[in-house]
């Protein structure tokens, strides 16, 4: 019986189909997918942001005379005035809005969290041998990055300690990388196989 | 008029909003904490419509290339059918109608995860080719990588050693570097947005 | 690798898979959560890497579904309130059979744009940023949202992602001191080691492997689980190539053994 899940099935096995014919070769197959992707992805961040605008600012606005949202609404608007030379200017100021309150949380609190807290950790460890070697490693690391001295000597032996140590990290970031490749590859092959299952009856 | 134009003004407005948002964390002053909150209230709405600017550039280019027959055009042009039908049917039925949920579920769902999964056979062709212990420092990334892609599966467990070796170079060497990595992007991080409220960093409005 | 995937999938395994103790703290922090309090989960997870991180979000869903305790889902990039719309609708059947209902038990709240912004203005004032629900529905009707006000109200948070989780640890952790716990993709778990370290994480589920440990916590075996066999022969294959890979650079491109053989040779 043809029912949309089952539409939607053999739709969804077709695209996964259509996306990997990249691995044969760049095709009209995969470009057609890839287009329809972004289609679909604009057009849903574009629903889902109107309808949080619609619920949050203009419901409260309309139904519940909550007049001062009719401030940050202008100035959301006014950022489409970049589009026209002479009122670029006025795109401006809501995006100073933006930026100066995103630097202003970003930077108060690094300080706290990425830094002091950071720094507290390696020097307060919970166990001894493991929590020094972190703290000697954390320390050769850092080294590492200062390139207005001369890495030699002394200097030299930390800097290279501290690169073998990045290099320990990238290995686990890429180990771990490619375990979330794998994931998705067998997460589709999971699916296409029980979609062949459904076709053959089994 | 032109003197609304000066860029000094939208530098002190960043400059304004910036420190007093910092100022409301370290001091416990209610108005400073209320003005705060209202200003962070209207940078969630800005942002709201910010989200449109982006949207607008997609389509205009794509609309321009479908009118100028420039290459790809049909593509372009079933990618702006696309967007608008979903806009349609999503302020229309809503997302959570089943026509909505039907293609979110069974076309951007599904395209999605597929495109991401391409790198795992890339990654296969990459461990047998570009994989090389040239050095020790590549060495140690080899088996980094080795190690710490063993443990997140059974597989990992069954050999000897691994499993308490792989923990150990995540929790103790890798740790370390990512430390690093975390206070070096902190330090500049901080330095840059110091800048920008500072008025130094203006490529954001330009 | 086609081959190598398929056939634990036609085929599993059934290896046994050790639980790790990033994932039994994860487990016992949501275990410890004292009953009547609120939990939040917000989400930042591209659709791309929802497969992921899916097992790990449908089994959590479960152990508060269990609990008496209420949740509410806010997410910060418009994918998430659909994706997690269907986890709900996977969880609906053991929603009812603990007798949870949306709207008094747990809410989605939807989609908030503005990424660091978004989180610190909820953090701040819960109501203001999210007069309603991803449904339109006014917050005051819905009882899982009264008395919820600002981050503090919230005995967890159980962050779904698939980026960096720094900015969540600024905005929640240090200026709340909430206590989280990461349900990350894979790769991002080196990047968290130094925050679980340092206590500003209580605990941490990498991605799929996560999730199917938690499932054998959950007693509750799903789609993670399924995907770990699958796993294993594809590491195994991956580790090979690598070796492989090394024995014939050393034997075919390295110029001294190159040479150390021709002179062999004469």
């Amino acid at each position: 019986m043809i029912t949309p899940e089952v539409i939607g099935m053999y739709v969804a096995a077709i695209l996964t189909l259509m996306i990997w014919s990249y691995l044969h070769k760049e095709s009209i197959l995969f470009r057609f997918a890839e287009y329809t992707f972004i289609g679909i992805a604009s057009g849903h961040l574009f629903v889902m942001t109107v309808i949080r605008l619609r619920d949050s600012v203009v419901v409260p606005l309309v139904s519940k005379s909550q007049y001062a949202l009719a401030l940050p609404v202008v100035l959301g608007i006014m950022l489409y005035a970049r589009y026209y030379k002479q009122t670029e200017w006025l795109s401006r100021w809501p995006l100073a809005i933006l930026v100066g309150v995103g630097t202003g949380l970003a930077t108060r609190g690094m300080i706290d969290a990425q830094f002091v807290a950071q720094i507290v950790a390696t020097v307060t460890p919970k166990d001894l041998v493991n929590g020094t070697i972190i703290a000697l490693l954390t320390a050769c690391s850092l080294a590492f990055f200062f390139f207005t001295r001369e890495q030699i000597g002394l200097f030299g032996k930390l800097t290279r300690a501290g690169r073998m140590t990045m290099m320990v990290a990238m290995g686990a970031s890429f180990g771990t990388l490619a375990t979330t490749r794998l994931t998705l590859c067998v997460d589709r092959i999971k699916f296409l196989v029980s979609v062949l299952m459904k076709i053959l009856g089994m | 008029m032109s003197a609304l134009k000066r860029r000094e003004i939208w530098i002190t407005i960043t400059a304004i909003c910036g420190l007093l948002v910092i100022f409301e964390y370290f001091f416990a002053i209610q108005a400073a904490k209320d003005l705060s909150v209202l200003i962070q209230g209207w940078a969630v709405t800005i942002a709201g419509f910010a989200v449109g600017l982006g949207l607008v550039n997609l389509g205009v280019i794509h609309i321009k290339r479908f009118t100028r027959r420039d290459a790809n055009w049909y593509l372009s042009g079933w990618l702006v059918f696309v967007m608008l039908l979903v806009v349609v049917l999503g302020l229309t039925l809503t997302p959570s109608s089943p026509t909505y949920t039907w293609i979110f579920q069974n076309v951007y769902a599904v395209v999605g995860p597929t495109m991401w999964s391409l790198l795992g056979f890339y990654i296969a062709s990459a461990s047998f080719r570009a994989l090389r212990a040239r050095t020790l420092e590549a060495g140690l990334l080899l088996v980094s990588a080795v190690l710490l892609m063993l443990v997140q599966a059974p597989v990992g467990a069954l050999i000897p050693y691994v499993p308490s070796i792989a923990y150990w170079i995540r929790d103790v060497p890798n740790t370390a570097g990512m430390r690093a990595i975390i206070l070096g992007t902190a330090v500049g991080a901080i330095g840059l947005g110091i800048r920008t409220l500072l008025g130094q960093e203006r490529g954001y409005a330009t | 690798m086609f081959i190598v995937l398929v056939i634990p999938v036609v085929r599993p395994l059934g290896l046994p898979l050790p639980i790790s103790d990033m994932t039994r703290e994860s487990y016992q922090a949501v275990e410890n959560v004292p009953s009547g309090s609120s939990v939040m989960i917000p989400v930042y997870i591209s659709i791309g890497l929802w497969p992921e991180v899916e097992p790990g979000t449908i089994v959590m869903l479960k152990h508060l579904l269990r609990k008496p305790v209420k949740f509410m889902i806010v997410c910060w990039a418009a994918d998430e309130p659909k994706l997690m719309e269907g986890a709900l609708a996977k969880v609906a059947d053991f929603a009812r059979e603990n007798n949870k209902k949306y709207g008094v038990d747990y809410v989605n709240l939807g989609f908030i744009p503005g990424m660091e912004t978004a989180m610190a203005a909820f953090a701040k004032d819960v109501p203001a940023t999210a007069p309603a629900d991803t449904y339109g529905t006014p917050i005051s009707q819905l009882p899982a949202m009264s008395g919820i006000k600002t981050a503090k109200d919230f005995a967890l948070i159980l962050y779904i992602t698939g980026s960096d989780v720094a900015a969540m640890i600024r905005q929640y952790v240090s200026a709340y001191g909430s206590k989280m716990v990461a349900f990350a993709t894979i790769g991002w778990v080196p990047s968290f080691t130094p925050y679980l370290s340092s206590g500003q994480l209580v605990g941490l589920v990498p991605g799929v492997t996560g999730g199917a440990q938690y499932e054998l916590l959950m007693k509750s075996p799903g789609a993670g689980l399924a995907t770990t066999d699958a796993l294993s022969l594809g590491f195994i294959y991956l580790v090979i190539l690598a070796i492989l890979g090394n024995i014939m650079w050393q034997y075919t491109e390295r110029p001294s053994l190159r040479t150390k053989t021709s002179k062999e040779m004469s």
